[in-house]
């Protein structure tokens, strides 16, 4: 009786004292709170240029009306990210807060160096949620990318953040990618293979970078989603351009939504929106040699006729799911020569899939793999169903 | 109804009385001593006392002292030889039963042999006739007073619903139960509490439901109050529940005669309290203090959802000014961006840290609140105003508050008044502040804390020996029935079991629907 009194006394104690164990936390006004939304990264000699895009909450309060910028930019350089960052309280009243960072821009040089230190520092910063892209500034320094002044949205980075969420969805050239996916894919059995989302500044980068930028309708320059960056080991080695972006967003399964063009059977083109994809890698492994079958199955829904076909027929709409079939196809396994060939960088994570079907066979491609996945044979086969054709039937012109 | 405490007998005379009883009474105004002789040949001298208000002076006039000084005859010897009606004390004993049967046209009349009960029936609006050489009087209820009449009770009010509430009277509150409920088994039982007020305190409760520990319980500690003054509910509630440091309150009280007559029907025991319109409800359960009569008059969907909503509304009252508090100072990161960029937009300028600035507006509330029900009617408009003004538009615009914490405390604030019942909402408006002290020193972990804590001490409590927390701890899968959600009343076949647990079936068989 004494002895299980004694325990129950033990349970709660030691319940009791688990209350005390609940990890660090730090008071923290509102308003001592230098919110940083972006974060570029770029190279300066030997040392990491810091830029953060903090919000100017004084602007933001709707009442006031300044001409002041909505964000403000600081700026240091540092032989660590760390340094940089907290030398950074020298030029700023407060402390750079960042939980709630939406992207983190990384310049061509960087990446190409290697990302490494950069995921380390971000990934052990307690401070840091995993939910905000990651991507490349190609042609110009993360710095600038920061510096644009933007429409629609005032603060630049959630402005990116929001143009690549949404075009993500509805555009399968467009990926991104997040800071634990990243991890991810550079952990996972692809030898540190993985993409990163590039953004550019499109047109007039002078004039993008001043306030001139948001007094226009037509904006003079602008910040654009382009293509992919490979990484392989850990630094980028290339570009993927738009229509291999799409190939690989396919190949991941991640298509939600996007459109895609058909020739007609008599000429013009017709267009397709997919609605849903679905992909399955396949590893085979036949008399000791590995190869990869590619499925693919597309739904999709006729958006846009140009051409004068009969969709009321049953065998014009086989005829387009077979030319679209074909289209499809001859992308994905375009795309898929173009990385083995170029990069040898196993971004569509073959080598994970592999080692999850055969892991004997993995332990001795495993040392290797890279060169064995230039060599790899990939079949792909795509199946496309069309589901509707939109709220009319035919073309309502007949093409002359 | 006049306690018969054996203290010394009446003197026989009748100049003897009345000067005793003046001078007991100091002379008070209000005594009046009305003397006369009885109608006939050779009657005795007598008289009549009675508490000027207190009695209906016209049926006094017209009961009393007609019929007396109006007695041609002495009253005739009676007949009827009913055994052990014959008094061996004195002489007078047939002759004072011989008036009030033969002569008294009146309702309730009694012999009173003692001087306390003398005194008592006096004071408590009983016209007493004394008559000279008998050491027996007469009282005679024919009390009548200034009353407020039965009117719609100011709290708990209802859409659909008796209109009826209870009023000062005990009698008219009994008769009011008595009303919805014309059974037997209905018992009220009656005493008198409080030295220098004797007020009538009753014990209702349902014979054969209500379970017999409980009113037993009740009769216990009734008994054991020994105090001079009961003046409201209160006195009796605090006197008798079962902790008193909790700010959760375990004795339920109502103005409503129909959520009276539900309570009994479960198996309730009621103590109603002469001079107030509050009738108290043992044993109260929490989430009884989430339940309005109303629930039971509207649809069962509709009562159901609303119940949802109090309860929704005891927490927002309770923890939305500390989760505030603790997100913007400790957890900024669990916000989304937008929100979170807004909210520091707000705050620019703001020279107050969170909980001083959410203290500042939440006790600027409570001030508000308190000087709305004390001013007189009148100024009531000009502190609304006042306060709309200070605590709305002003206070952001100097730039003093942020325009989301003027949100956070009306929405607190609106969100207490939906809970049914008063005096739960105090216990959250005390909780509140000791959450937002939490909150702004330890974050959501002081919140979870003290609300782990908060949980232990509502299971610890109990009222009348029913634990507080019932149906949820201890789990009855049956009374789920009517505790958060309303089941439709066919659903609901079963009292409660904590409350009655002896007779349970309420609907023997299946009704018309289902």
């Amino acid at each position: 009786m004494r002895g299980s009194f004694g325990k129950v006394g033990l349970c709660v104690v030691l319940l009791t004292a688990l209350l005390g164990v609940t990890g660090c936390w730090n008071r923290r006004e509102l308003n001592t709170l230098a919110i940083a939304v972006g974060m570029g990264i770029d190279k300066h000699g030997k040392e990491y240029d810091v830029s953060i895009q903090v919000v100017n909450p004084q602007v933001m309060d709707k009442k006031s009306g300044t001409n002041r910028s909505e964000t403000i930019q600081f700026r240091e350089h540092k032989a660590t990210i760390f340094e940089a960052l907290r030398k950074m309280t020298t030029v700023s009243p407060r402390k750079i807060y960042l939980s709630h960072l939406r992207i983190l821009v990384l310049s061509e040089e960087v990446a190409r160096e290697g990302i490494n230190e950069v995921i380390d520092f971000i990934s052990r910063d307690h401070e840091a949620r995993t939910d905000f892209y990651i991507m490349v500034a190609r042609g110009s320094s993360a710095s600038e990318v920061l510096n644009v002044h933007t429409q629609l949205d005032n603060i630049p980075a959630i402005k990116v953040f929001d143009m690549l969420e949404g075009s993500e969805k509805a555009w399968a050239p467009t990926s991104t990618v997040k800071l634990d996916e990243l991890i991810d894919a550079l952990e996972n059995d692809s030898g540190q293979s993985g993409v990163l989302s590039g953004v550019a500044v499109a047109g007039n980068k002078k004039k993008a970078m001043t306030q001139e930028n948001i007094e226009r309708i037509r904006l003079p320059g602008v910040l654009k989603y382009s293509g992919l960056a490979v990484f392989k080991q850990g630094k980028a080695v290339g570009w993927l351009n738009e229509e291999q972006s799409a190939a690989f967003k396919f190949i991941m399964g991640k298509v939600k939504n996007t459109v895609s063009d058909v020739p007609c059977p008599g000429g013009g083109k017709l267009v397709l929106e997919i609605f849903d994809s679905k992909s399955a890698t396949i590893p085979k492994l036949r008399g000791g040699e590995l190869s990869i079958a590619l499925k693919q199955k597309l739904f999709a829904n006729v958006g846009e006729v140009s051409c004068g076909i009969d969709l009321l027929q049953e065998s014009t709409i086989a005829e387009i799911e077979k030319r679209m079939e074909q289209k499809h196809k001859r992308l994905l396994e375009e795309t898929i020569a173009f990385v083995q060939r170029k990069y040898g960088a196993d971004i569509f994570e073959f080598g994970e899939s592999i080692h999850r079907s055969y892991p004997r066979e993995w332990k001795k491609v495993k040392a290797n793999w890279s060169e064995t996945f230039r060599e790899l044979p990939v079949t792909v086969s795509s199946q496309v169903t069309i589901r509707r054709t939109g709220t009319i039937n035919n073309a309502t012109i007949s093409s002359s | 109804m006049l306690e018969q405490s054996s203290k010394s007998p009446l003197p026989l005379s009748l100049k003897e009385t009345t000067e005793w009883i003046k001078q007991l009474l100091g002379n008070s105004c209000d005594l009046v001593v009305r003397e006369f002789r009885l109608g006939y040949e050779g009657a005795p001298r007598a008289a009549l006392l009675y508490t000027d208000g207190l009695v209906d002076l016209e049926l006094v006039q017209l009961f009393i002292l007609k019929p007396l000084m109006e007695l041609d005859d002495p009253p005739r010897a009676s007949d009827s030889k009913e055994p052990g009606t014959s008094d061996p004390s004195g002489k007078e004993e047939p002759y004072i039963r011989q008036l009030i049967e033969q002569v008294l046209p009146t309702g309730g009349t009694c012999e009173i042999r003692e001087r306390d009960g003398y005194v008592n029936a006096v004071l408590t609006g009983y016209a007493v006739i004394s008559i000279d050489g008998c050491s027996t009087a007469i009282a005679v209820e024919l009390r009548g007073w200034e009353e407020r009449g039965v009117d719609e009770p100011s709290t708990q009010t209802v859409i659909r619903g008796p209109r009826e509430g209870f009023s000062e009277n005990i009698r008219i509150n009994t008769a009011l139960i008595r009303r919805f409920i014309k059974d037997p088994k209905l018992w009220i039982e009656s005493q008198t509490i409080g030295r220098s007020t004797q007020t009538a305190v009753s014990v209702a409760y349902m014979k054969g439901t209500a379970s017999e520990g409980v009113v037993d319980e009740v009769r216990r500690r009734l008994s054991e109050i020994d105090i001079d003054a009961i003046l409201e509910s209160s006195y009796i509630e605090e006197l008798i529940q079962d902790d008193f440091f909790t700010p959760f309150p375990t004795i339920f009280h109502t103005e409503r005669p129909d959520a009276v007559a539900a309570g009994l029907l479960e198996g309730r025991v009621a103590i109603l309290i002469d001079r107030t319109p509050f009738v108290l409800m043992v044993p109260a359960l929490f989430v009884q203090f989430f339940q309005s009569p109303e629930d039971y008059y509207q649809r069962s969907d509709i009562g159901s959802l609303i119940r949802i909503l109090r309860f929704l509304c005891f927490g927002i009252a309770m923890f939305v000014p500390s989760i505030y508090i603790a997100i913007t100072t400790f957890h900024q990161e669990m916000l989304p961006t937008s929100l979170f960029i807004s909210l520091a937009a707000q705050r620019e300028g703001v020279p107050f840290p969170a909980f001083i600035e959410a203290m500042l507006m939440e006790v600027t509330f409570e001030i508000l609140r308190e000087a709305g029900i004390r001013m007189p009617r009148s100024v009531g408009q000009a502190v609304s105003i006042v306060g709309t003004l200070v605590i709305g538009q002003a206070a952001v615009e100097a730039g003093i508050v942020s325009a989301a914490m003027v949100i956070v405390v009306s929405i607190t604030a609106i969100s207490s008044f939906v809970l049914p019942s008063f005096n739960i909402s105090i216990s959250v408006r005390m909780l509140r502040f000791l959450f937002m002290l939490l909150a702004a020193s330890f974050g959501i972990y002081g919140i979870i804390v003290a609300f782990i804590a908060l949980v232990l001490h509502l299971s610890r409590l109990s009222s009348f020996g029913v634990p507080y927390l019932t149906p949820f701890a201890p789990l009855y899968w049956s009374d789920q029935k009517d505790a958060i959600m309303r089941w439709p009343i066919w659903a609901m076949r079963k009292r409660p079991r904590m409350i009655a647990q002896s007779n349970r079936i309420r609907q023997r068989k299946r009704g018309p629907r289902g």
